[in-house]
This record gives structure tokens, C-alpha cells and sequence, in this order.
């Protein structure tokens, strides 16, 4: 899950954003890590647009979003 | 990144509330928690922050009150006010009200006018604005409600005609220190809307004149049992003074004052001399208020002055500032991230010598002043000047990006992506980069310099 997050970091932002897209649309647990790691984009539109994926991933997101609440990262 | 996780948690709405609400009296957790619930876009999220109002733990019920505030809940207000009237005003409460602003506290902030919180009911009053105006009015001549003007310092914070009609009538009002609230609440009003566009300049060589940041020298604090400022910022760009000198006393550094003495790490007291000299170079801006300045046995300190700024320049406009990584400005940690640059809007300056912008602390002064102040003999001390154009603010830690460029926040991310997959090296950057080179041993030194690791640049062979 790392791996992803990692990955995606280390792109421009056009190319964070396509792999984004594509993340938000599998909706898998590789996918809700990457995301999380994507609300911290310095883009405001990334990261809002990973805000939004998670929201439609719905509850299998709610638990990580928690543990990232509460690590106060 | 954990507020953007907060967000999406409470836009999730009923689906997080449960999972949430299982946390909430854990007392690391209740302050994030409760957050997250008093912003949730479920309804009953709320119901179980309001039950939380009687828990046992006093942390707990102040965190969750602090939440109930930004709910902005109107549902909250009654559960709040029994809070206050069961365990007693804190000012955490008060302010929640204000938040919330539902007319129906306005009673009791009224009362609270009367106790030890008043300067924090006078700003709910203030943030409920319209329905406290009658209220307010009505306690203006009764002098345990307005203490020090109390009330009056909450109508300016109202800005409809009604409160200003009452705030010019207070101006004539006995007591020198009500009048003098009215005064600066009106002319602060009077100089936000007065601003004129055509006469604004661009501003050309500037500098920014800061007081030494160490505790080496001199520095005081305003005595405010006697005359308590809840809005210094407001109180230094607003030159009325006040009805009597400003008591002042030393609050730490060397026993002997500068030229220059920092006030509560926000304002300046400037000494006889450099009075003397910004009266007789003509420089604006500018204007002093009578202080009584106590040292540090309690002596009282002739020779000095409060100096208002009322200069005036824009907001500051990051998007030409150049982003860029530099070493740490303490020894051994990692190197920063910083703007480099503070430009204000064009067409913002009024001309004058000594100016604010409306979102930064830092005093800004014309060349003029700054080459008046290098000609000083015997020298002025503790004071440092820096051109706009060098000015930094550290980002690299910054949540808020929002003023910055698309470019700037893409250099941004990539210098953070840089730092953090060096963060656990204990060697700098630079110097990891040079020793791993086979440096030069003269230019090696001078890495580590650069770096802080070592102190002196002379007698390198």
C-alpha cells in the first residue's frame, strides 16, 4: 500500500491526477491507502478529488480515515 | 492531512457517526473526535456531543463545548447555557456562544458583562452583532456592565447604524476611558471604509524594522488589570490615545532600555531620541500615545513613548514570492522551505513612511527611515532591517496553501518530497551530497558552514 502512495507522490500533478481518477474507480484497500496519502496533495483540487473518491467508497474507508484522524498526521 | 480525513469522516455523514461516537470518551481522542461529529452532515451526530455536556471529566466537557461552537448548531445553545449556569462561565463556553450567535444568549452574555469573562462575552456580543445591539444599549450607563467599556468595545465590534449612533453618543460620555473606547471603535470603522483607490502608490524600496528577536534586550509588557486591550493589533492602527499613559513594565532582557523596547511581542515603545529625529525628518505614518514604563525594580523609566502605526499598504500578494529550500536557522535541523519575498498589492501604499499591511504583523518603513536610523550616534540598538524582497516565511510545514500559485504549490510539493526522503539522514542534505562527492576539503568546510555545523568562515586554509 505504501509502494502506491509513494508512487503517486513522486509524479507532476497532471499524472497524480490521472492515477487518481483511476484509483477512485477500482475502490479497492490498495486504493484507500493511496488516497488517504492523496488529502495531502498541495494541489487543493487533488486533494479534494481523493476526499471525494473516499466519501464514495463509503464505509470501507471510514476505519482508515479514523486511524489517520487520530494519528494526527 | 488529518483535517482533510475529518472532513471526508463528517461528509460521510451517518455511516462514521457510530464508529465515531465509540471514541469519544477517550480523552486523547474527544477533541479531534467531537470535531469531526460537530461538522458531521449527520443530524444525530450532534445528540451525542450534547450528552457529553454531562460527563464527569471537565476536558471532556470543555472539548466538546469547544466543538458545539464551531458546530454552529443553534441546538446547542441551551445545553451550553445550563453548562455555564451548572459549573460557571468559562471562557471556552462564552466563546462557543459567540459561534453559534443565536440571539437567545444574548441574556446572559449581557450578565457575564458584569464578571471576570467579560472581555470574552463582549466578543460573543459582538460575533451575535444585530440582536445584541438594544441589549447593549441598555447597559451602557450602568457602570458594572461597562466596565473599562466593556459594552461599548462590543458595540464597535457591531457595525449596524444603530450601534454607531450609540457609539457617537458615547464619546461624550464622563468617563475618559468609555469615551476613549468610542473614539478608536469609531475611527477604526471610519478608516476601513474610507480607503480610496485612486490615491493609493506602488511601492517601491521597502524594508521591514523588526525588534531583536532574542530576550538580550529590554522588553516590557502592558499592565492590563489597569488598562486591558483585547484587540492590540486593532489598538496600535488606530491613533487615538488614550485618556491616560499606557502603564507599562519590563517583562524581561537587560535591566537598561534601548532606543527600541518590544511591547508584549506585537507593539514598539520608542525612546525621546527617535521621536525627535522621525519629527524633525518629517516621516508619516506615524504618531505616539504616553506611556508610564516601569523597570525591573518597579523604577519608573522617563523618555519613552508608544508608537502607532497608521501607514497603510495592501495585502500581501505571495504569488510573487519565489519558493525556495534554504538551511535551518537553528543549529542541526533539517533546512526549511520558504517564500522568499513579501510584495504588497500594487496600488496599495498611502505613501507613508511607516505602514501596516491588513494580514501581517511586520512594520514596514520607508529607505528614508531606515538610513535616519543608521545615522544615529551614538548607534540605535536592537532593531533590524530587512528589504521586502529578502523577507522569508517558512511553508514547508504550511496547511493552508491556498495564496499560493499552481507552480508554486507544485515546487512546494516536490521540495517536501525531496526533505522527506532525506528526513531520516542525521547528515544535511548538502553535506551528505558534498562528503559523498570527495569535496574539496576548502569547499567541504564551506558546506558545513553553510550548513551550521561549524561557526567561523575565517582562518580556513
Amino acid at each position: 500500500m505504501k509502494f502506491i502512495s509513494n508512487e503517486i507522490k513522486n509524479y507532476n500533478w497532471r499524472i497524480r491526477k490521472d492515477k487518481l481518477e483511476k484509483l477512485a474507480r477500482s475502490g479497492t484497500a490498495d486504493s484507500i491507502a493511496a488516497l488517504i496519502q492523496a488529502l495531502q496533495d498541495v494541489h487543493d483540487e487533488l486533494a479534494q478529488m481523493a476526499a471525494e473518491s473516499l466519501v464514495n467508497i463509503g464505509l470501507p474507508a471510514v476505519q482508515p480515515l479514523i486511524a489517520t484522524l487520530l494519528n494526527g498526521e | 492531512m488529518s483535517d482533510l480525513a475529518g472532513e471526508t469522516l463528517a461528509q460521510m455523514g451517518a455511516k462514521a457517526t457510530k464508529p465515531l461516537e465509540d471514541l469519544l470518551t477517550i480523552p486523547r481522542y474527544t477533541g479531534r473526535v467531537a470535531y469531526v461529529l460537530s461538522q458531521s452532515t449527520d443530524p444525530e451526530a450532534l445528540s451525542s456531543l450534547l450528552l457529553l455536556l454531562k460527563h464527569e471529566n471537565s476536558d471532556i466537557r470543555e472539548m466538546v463545548i469547544r466543538a458545539l461552537g464551531s458546530s454552529g448548531d443553534k441546538r446547542a445553545t441551551y445545553p451550553i447555557i445550563r453548562h455555564i449556569k451548572q459549573y460557571g462561565a468559562s471562557p471556552t463556553a462564552i466563546l462557543a456562544l459567540g459561534e453559534i450567535a443565536d440571539f437567545q444568549a444574548v441574556p446572559l452574555l449581557i450578565e457575564e458583562l458584569k464578571g471576570i469573562q467579560r472581555w470574552f462575552a463582549a466578543r460573543a456580543l459582538g460575533q451575535i452583532g444585530e440582536p445584541a445591539v438594544e441589549a447593549l444599549i441598555k447597559v451602557l450607563n450602568q457602570s458594572e456592565y461597562n466596565h473599562q467599556g466593556v459594552a461599548v468595545y462590543a458595540l464597535g465590534l457591531i457595525r449596524t447604524e444603530k450601534a454607531l449612533a450609540s457609539l457617537t453618543e458615547m464619546v461624550k460620555h464622563p468617563d475618559q476611558i468609555v469615551s476613549w473606547r468610542a473614539a478608536m471603535a469609531l475611527i477604526e470603522i471610519e478608516q476601513k471604509e474610507e480607503t480610496n483607490e485612486k490615491n493609493m502608490r506602488t511601492l517601491t524600496d521597502s524594508f521591514t524594522l523588526t525588534l531583536s528577536p532574542t530576550a538580550q534586550y529590554f522588553y516590557a509588557s502592558i499592565v492590563d488589570e489597569l488598562l486591558y486591550l483585547p484587540d492590540m493589533n486593532q489598538f496600535l492602527r488606530t491613533p487615538v490615545p488614550p485618556p491616560f499613559p499606557v502603564p507599562c513594565r519590563y517583562s524581561g532582557g537587560k535591566a537598561n532600555p534601548e532606543d527600541f523596547i518590544a511591547l508584549d511581542g506585537i507593539g514598539w515603545l520608542i525612546s525621546d531620541r527617535l521621536r525627535t529625529l522621525f519629527t524633525a525628518m518629517g516621516f508619516t505614518g506615524w504618531a505616539t500615545y504616553p506611556v508610564e514604563l516601569r523597570g525591573k525594580n518597579g523604577e519608573l523609566i522617563h523618555g519613552y513613548h508608544g508608537l502607532f502605526v497608521s501607514g497603510k499598504i495592501g495585502p500581501v500578494d505571495y504569488t510573487r514570492s519565489q519558493v525556495q529550500i534554504v538551511p535551518h536557522t537553528l543549529i542541526g535541523l533539517e533546512p526549511d522551505i520558504i517564500l522568499k519575498g513579501l510584495y504588497p498589492k500594487d496600488h496599495s501604499w498611502d505613501g507613508s513612511d511607516f505602514f501596516l499591511s491588513p494580514d501581517s504583523a511586520l512594520l514596514m518603513v520607508s529607505e528614508l527611515v531606515i538610513k535616519a536610523l543608521s545615522s544615529l550616534k551614538p548607534p540605535a540598538k536592537n532593531w533590524i532591517a530587512e528589504p521586502l524582497s529578502e523577507v522569508k516565511r517558512s511553508i514547508r510545514f504550511e496547511k493552508n496553501i491556498s495564496f499560493l500559485t499552481k507552480e508554486q504549490k507544485e515546487q512546494l510539493h516536490e521540495l517536501r518530497n525531496i526533505l522527506e526522503s532525506h528526513s531520516s539522514s542525521p547528515v544535511p542534505l548538502e553535506t551528505k551530497a558534498a562528503l559523498e562527492a570527495k569535496t574539496e576539503v576548502k569547499q567541504l568546510l564551506d558546506v558545513l558552514i553553510k550548513n551550521r555545523c561549524l561557526y567561523q568562515t575565517e582562518n580556513i586554509q
